[in-house]
């Protein structure tokens, strides 16, 4: 892992220390923990009642209630679990754009998150692309022992899904940070990604070039992900299509996030201290 | 089209394409790695859809740096446009001669000069145009046109084969046509005369090249009563000496042939013995840088004899007349109807066409003249004689009677008087006393019947000459009131002779023939016409340069505007609209 990024890693898990995870108000799932879950267990916060059933606790029966009703009433406490966030991140060769923030960024980024989620009480897992969906190592343990994230796939985000899915816990937290930037329609991507999910957050994290269009002149671009070129003439009229493009990408991404019930942010690499509170905003974190 | 102050400015235009080069280099396309082609599909799309390769683009600002410094650099020059109210009217006066065509095609003087005043046409602005074509006398191409462009068409009339070129002649016209406030442009192939030009704007400019040139200055063929003698001179007007070869030939016979090895301006005469019969001779020179002075023609000639019929009674005088007209040669073996007739009778003598020599009656004691002889030189029966040393007899009473012509004078006595007749006929009168003079025993007394005779004979109808130089006068007396010309190239021109005597319009070398009379008595004549003008065919004189001038310094500041102010004005408004569009770019180039 290259210095500048380790230093992310730790910048981010500093500023997370501020932060802790936003859990949703849905009921969650997971291995038993310190958060009331959605089905019974053992916890003291009484949840309703049942009949007696055989097999059931002899324990958990209510004898007040047998007393007025002469019926073997169960009471039922809601169960205590751990939450889970699923930090999905996109590592293919997009977001190592050179001579940007981008790279950093998505380190801090994810950093940050793990951070957050751990002062939430959270479990996490790391997530990243290459071929298919893979485990990023040591991803339980705090970012300052992550191991390398390999940036530079050659696989877009949604070719790393199609050909394997992360296994995303049920009823967790899940998060996606990426550029966004494949073709294609991605409701059902985002659709897949939401399927048993107690909530989905997409941040489309974009270097500052990305966000606004080259200057003017004679430039060729070169897609850093297919190496691709494009050698053009850039005017006024050329960065305004461009720009329309962007907002017509982002809004596709907005349409699909909002039928899917995800949220969606936006934010600039290079900018990424000032633009937190948009995290807040969209009930991502909130001060620890 | 202006004019250049300064050529050696135009070094500075380098700084035009080093420009470009800098933009260009600036502007080409810097690589730019992106996230993703994805938000440039419609570029791209269009692209594919159309062409692949794209030319580097300017901003406009490179444009305008282009433009300040283009000005900048045409302001170095110092430029000077003509005044439009100065122009005056151009008159070129073209040499017309046959040097002007030396040389091979493409390279001729004429082909030189055509191009040198293209230039000065394309130069500068004239109020009008006007051509002079400078030939044996000077002759108008056309009427004066206002644009170059109209000029074509006279140009085509510039042929250049005249034998000589009068520019002093046409120069003379310029002036007179426009009064001396012409510009009057040269286009020549030699330098001029003197090293002072005449008086005006004249502007000289020669453009010829000393070329190797052998030409025939001299041809002639002379009829004596054994054949004819032929006479050809070719000179090396080269300036060095060259070789060439000469060949005459009459048909397919080959008459002579030589190499001929000449130092410069030097001459080689071959006289040529034919016989009378012998039909056309034609000379001719290996090529060299003038082909038309290479040929040379001679047809037989005429022999013309005059039928003269003697009245003489004195029979010792009548005795002297046959000798002396046998010694001529020129006396027909008839005498009817007569030509001439030789009486003492004071009456004319008879026949539509006789011509009359009357001795008039001296007294027995005549006057022994002895001179001061008075003559008049200039009459044919004059041609050759000197009276000198000779004695003539003659009555010392006698006076010049009315309407008589005094030839040959004793002081106021009349010797020698003609008068001519309402027929047109000359009648001679000779005051001679055979016995008081010594004239008849000088060579004067033959000299003076030959060029009576010669004289008579000249009057009989056709050409009095065969061979003739081109250039030179070519009278013809027709048998009737037409004759038909048949020119070297076979086209044929009638010509309507209302007089005795017309000028046969020859403006070529070659062999005419001349036709005229009625079917029963037709006069058939062929006639050879040479280029021989050796100082036309003499290259080794022709050069390239220029004399004169249009005006002075002072005139050409006058008539010339300098347009440096607007250059800098234009060249100041494109620095502020660069320093305008850099504000408004905020420094981005």
């Amino acid at each position: 892992m290259k210095a500048p990024l380790r230093q992310s890693l730790i910048d981010g898990e500093q500023v997370g220390l501020r932060y802790a995870l936003c859990l949703p108000n849905s009921p969650m799932s997971g291995v038993r923990g310190e958060r009331l879950g959605r089905r019974a267990g053992s916890s003291v916060d009484f949840q309703d009642y049942r009949e007696y059933q055989p097999g059931d606790d002899l324990r958990h029966i209510d004898w007040n209630a047998y007393a007025r009703s002469n019926q073997l009433i169960v009471k039922l406490h809601r169960e205590e679990v751990q939450p889970h966030l699923d930090l999905i991140l996109d590592t293919s060769a997009s977001m190592n754009l050179p001579d940007t923030d981008k790279p950093a960024a998505l380190h801090q980024l994810a950093a940050l998150l793990a951070t957050a989620a751990a002062n939430a009480r959270c479990s996490q897992a790391l997530w990243m692309t290459g071929e298919g969906f893979q485990r990023v190592r040591n991803d339980t343990q705090p970012p300052g022992a992550w191991g390398e994230l390999p940036m530079g796939g050659a696989r877009s985000f949604e070719e790393a899904h199609g050909l394997l899915p992360p296994r995303l816990r049920r009823q967790g937290m899940r998060v996606i940070i990426s550029d966004l930037l494949w073709p294609g329609d991605p409701l059902p991507t985002l659709r897949k990604l939401s399927e048993g999910a107690a909530s989905l957050h997409v941040i489309q994290l974009l270097a500052r070039t990305d966000a606004t269009a080259p200057e003017p002149g004679n430039v060729q671009l070169q897609d850093h992900e297919t190496g691709e070129t494009l050698s053009i003439y850039i005017d006024a009229s050329i960065r305004q299509t461009y720009r329309d493009t962007l907002r017509s990408l982002q809004q596709s991404w907005h349409n699909a996030c909002k039928q899917t019930g995800a949220q969606l942010t936006t934010l600039i690499a290079e900018d990424l201290g000032q633009s937190l509170s948009a995290l807040e905003e969209i009930q991502l974190l909130e001060p620890a | 089209m202006p004019t250049i102050t300064y050529p050696l400015a135009w070094l500075a235009a380098i700084s035009l394409p080093l420009l470009a080069a800098i933009y260009f280099l600036r502007h080409r396309f810097r690589k730019l790695p992106v996230s993703s082609l994805l938000l440039w599909q419609m570029q791209k799309e269009s692209r594919e859809g159309g062409r692949r390769f794209e030319t580097p683009k300017f901003p406009p600002i490179f444009f305008i740096e282009l433009l300040i410094l283009a000005l900048l650099v045409f302001a170095a020059l110092g430029p000077r446009w003509q005044l439009p109210h100065t122009t005056r009217p151009l008159i070129v006066v073209l040499d017309d001669s046959l040097s002007m065509s030396a040389g091979p095609a493409g390279q001729q003087p004429r082909d030189e000069a055509l191009k040198l005043l293209n230039e000065i046409l394309a130069e500068r602005d004239f109020a009008s145009y006007q051509l002079i074509a400078a030939g044996a006398g000077p002759r108008l191409l056309g009427d004066t046109v206002p644009h170059p462009n109209q000029l074509k068409d006279q140009i085509s009339l510039w042929t250049c084969s005249a034998h000589a070129a009068d520019l002093d002649a046409a120069l003379a016209l310029a002036r007179n046509l426009r009064k001396g406030d012409a510009d009057v442009l040269v286009l020549t192939d030699h330098a001029p005369a003197e090293s002072d030009l005449p008086p005006g704007r004249i502007r000289w400019e020669a453009v010829g090249k000393p070329r190797v040139n052998f030409a025939f200055v001299n041809a002639a063929r002379t009829p004596h009563a054994a054949g004819d003698r032929c006479l050809f001179e070719v000179a090396n007007l080269s300036a060095s000496a060259a070789t060439n070869t000469l060949r005459v030939t009459a048909g397919q016979q080959v008459v002579y042939e030589k190499r001929l090895l000449l130092e410069t301006n030097r001459t080689h005469r071959v006289t040529l013995p034919v016989p009378a019969t012998m039909g056309t001779l034609r000379a001719e020179l290996g090529d060299d840088a003038l082909a038309g002075d290479n040929r040379a023609a001679l047809v037989r000639p005429r022999r013309r004899l005059v039928r003269v019929q003697m009245s003489v009674t004195d029979t010792n005088l009548a005795q002297l007349i046959t000798e002396t007209l046998a010694a001529t040669g020129l006396r027909a073996p008839t005498n009817q109807p007569p030509e001439l007739v030789i009486h003492q009778s004071d009456t004319l003598p008879a026949g539509r066409e006789a011509w009359g020599l009357y001795f008039a009656p001296v007294p027995e004691k005549s006057e022994r003249f002895t001179g001061p002889f008075v003559m008049d030189t200039t009459h044919p029966l004059t041609h050759g004689l000197t009276l000198p040393g000779i004695v003539w007899g003659a009555n010392a009473t006698a006076t010049n009677a009315p309407g008589h012509l005094p030839i040959i004078t004793a002081g106021n006595v009349p010797l020698v008087t003609t008068r001519t007749d309402r027929r047109a006929r000359e009648q001679v009168t000779l005051h001679f006393a055979p016995t008081q003079s010594t004239v008849q025993d000088t060579p004067q007394w033959p000299a003076l019947f030959w060029n009576l005779l010669h004289w008579r004979a000249r009057a009989q109808p056709g050409l009095p000459e065969n061979n003739l130089r081109l250039g030179a006068e070519v009278p013809y007396r027709p048998r009737g009131k037409t004759a038909t010309l048949t020119f070297p190239d076979k086209t044929e021109q009638q010509l309507d002779t209302p007089s005795g005597e017309i000028r046969l319009p020859v403006k070529q070398p070659g062999v005419y023939t001349v036709v005229s009379g009625a079917q029963t008595n037709r006069l058939r004549e062929s006639f050879a016409v040479n280029f021989l003008a050796g100082a036309e065919s003499n290259l080794s004189a022709a050069v390239t340069d220029k004399w004169g001038a249009w005006g002075t310094e002072e005139e050409v500041r006058y008539e010339y505007a300098s347009v440096l102010p607007y250059l800098i004005l234009l060249a100041l408004a494109g620095a502020l609209a660069h320093l305008w569009m850099i504000a408004r770019q905020r420094g981005r180039t």
